[in-house]
């Protein structure tokens, strides 16, 4: 799966569950561009190991700031080639 | 006008957490791949178990609205009746005594209400005054402390007992695998309490009600509450709850107190909704308290969960055997869907 696969599918269970109007963009921020609250974040984090069957540790959530490292983040996992 | 004595009645069937997770795990992983995440959520709301009211078995078989409420009015009347009559047994009355019954609940519905289906199981005089509340949510212990305190206030002779009775595990969603759902599985509980509320001319040990505030916070509908669907109550909890609080609580206990001459530092005895974790350190960081000023509300977080309206009342149940001075302050206080909060000033 590429890079850009794994944005679309994390957009699209965004407008599915945390309310998503837009377009994502690897740039955005979770928190201040997103506006993820703390049970929005908790959506998506747990939509996002469901529709891909990965586990985002405490660890590795602590590296996600933007939308390119939550999609950098899910390729690594899913052993993807390096961008 | 005093509160002359609580009673409470926790629903029958108790769980520690390790039990229920257990019990929701399999559940769970019909549509989780990630349980551990979904167990640290339940054990992050800090609770060491839940009193429910059926054996957890029995919730399998509850596939419509109708089955959970017809349960929620069979234990509701049960456990109800148990919180009235050890209310007034403590406060040295019976059931004759009691001139207005006022009910608190946001998990179930009944009509005839409870409080006429009480009428006939504590015996209670026909001359009673019922006053059913629905909707006012974990805010409704401290409303109807000071809506029974507005009763006897016109009624200075009369005696008025409030009753709160959440069924909260009878309004969980199974097929609502969302995460203001699996909260509220892991944080909320079951039971009742009542509280004997009774005029200046009526004597009475317990503290005085010296006054209450109403405080409604505009255009914050979707903090909180419930969504009908067709399955019953769909749970709606945003992230803003402890933000609410760290924004308008110290302001309006500020103005509350100011108006009766007093201060925070004035106030001995703290009742507080225990809501969650993040809840209750909101309100001891809004209102810049010591950690031991809410132990009653944590404890009784630990060791029952949230019972929503009920709460407040269990706390302030603990309060009062605990003997607080003679000539002590304390407020008691809640907020819940509106967004609301409801202040009382007690006094020793």
């Amino acid at each position: 799966m590429t890079r850009g696969e794994i944005l679309a599918v994390v957009e699209q269970l965004a407008r599915e569950h945390v309310g998503l109007a837009g377009s994502l963009a690897p740039g955005m921020r979770l928190v201040e561009d997103m506006e993820l609250d703390s049970l929005k974040a908790l959506t998506l984090a747990v939509e996002i190991e469901n529709r891909f069957r990965i586990l985002l540790t405490p660890e590795i959530e602590a590296e996600i700031a933007t939308v390119g490292d939550l999609v950098e983040a899910v390729a690594r996992l899913l052993g993807a080639p390096d961008a | 006008m005093r509160i002359a004595a609580v009673g409470s009645a926790l629903a029958p069937h108790y769980y520690d957490q390790d039990a229920l997770i257990a019990a929701f795990r399999e559940h769970w992983a019909e549509r989780h791949f990630n349980l551990e995440r979904l167990e640290a959520l339940h054990r992050n709301v800090l609770v060491g178990g839940r009193h429910l009211a059926l054996p957890i078995e029995r919730y399998r078989g509850l596939d419509t609205w109708g089955k959970s409420n017809d349960a929620w009015i069979e234990v509701a009347q049960e456990v109800g009746e148990r919180a009235v009559r050890t209310a007034l047994d403590r406060a040295g009355l019976t059931v004759a005594d009691v001139d207005c019954l006022i009910t608190v609940t946001v998990t179930g519905v009944a009509t005839p209400s409870l409080d006429a289906r009480l009428m006939n199981r504590l015996g209670l005089p026909p001359r009673v005054k019922r006053v059913p509340i629905f909707g006012l949510g974990c805010v409704a212990g401290t409303a109807g402390i000071a809506r029974a305190a507005d009763y006897v206030r016109a009624y200075p002779d009369q005696v008025a007992v409030l009753l709160s009775v959440e069924l909260c595990s009878l309004t969980l969603q199974r097929e609502d695998l969302s995460i203001p759902n699996l909260i509220a599985s892991g944080l909320f509980g079951d039971g009742a309490a009542a509280a004997v509320v009774v005029g200046a001319e009526r004597p009475a040990a317990g503290p005085a009600i010296v006054a209450s505030r109403s405080v409604f916070y505009p255009d914050t509908e979707r903090v909180m509450g419930w969504d009908i669907s067709e399955a019953g109550f769909r749970i709606v909890l945003s992230a803003e709850v402890p933000e609410v609080v760290r924004r308008y609580l110290r302001r309006d206990v500020d103005a509350f107190l100011a108006d009766h001459g007093l201060g925070r530092s004035d106030i001995a005895v703290w009742v507080s909704h225990p809501g969650g974790p993040k809840v209750l350190e909101a309100v001891q960081a809004a209102l810049e308290l010591p950690a031991e000023a809410l132990e009653s509300a944590w404890r009784s977080l630990r060791e029952v969960g949230n019972l929503s309206s009920t709460s407040v009342l269990l706390v302030l149940e603990e309060t009062l055997a605990a003997r607080p001075e003679a000539g002590s302050a304390g407020v008691m206080l809640a907020m819940g869907p509106g967004f609301c909060s409801e202040l009382v000033l007690l006094r020793w």
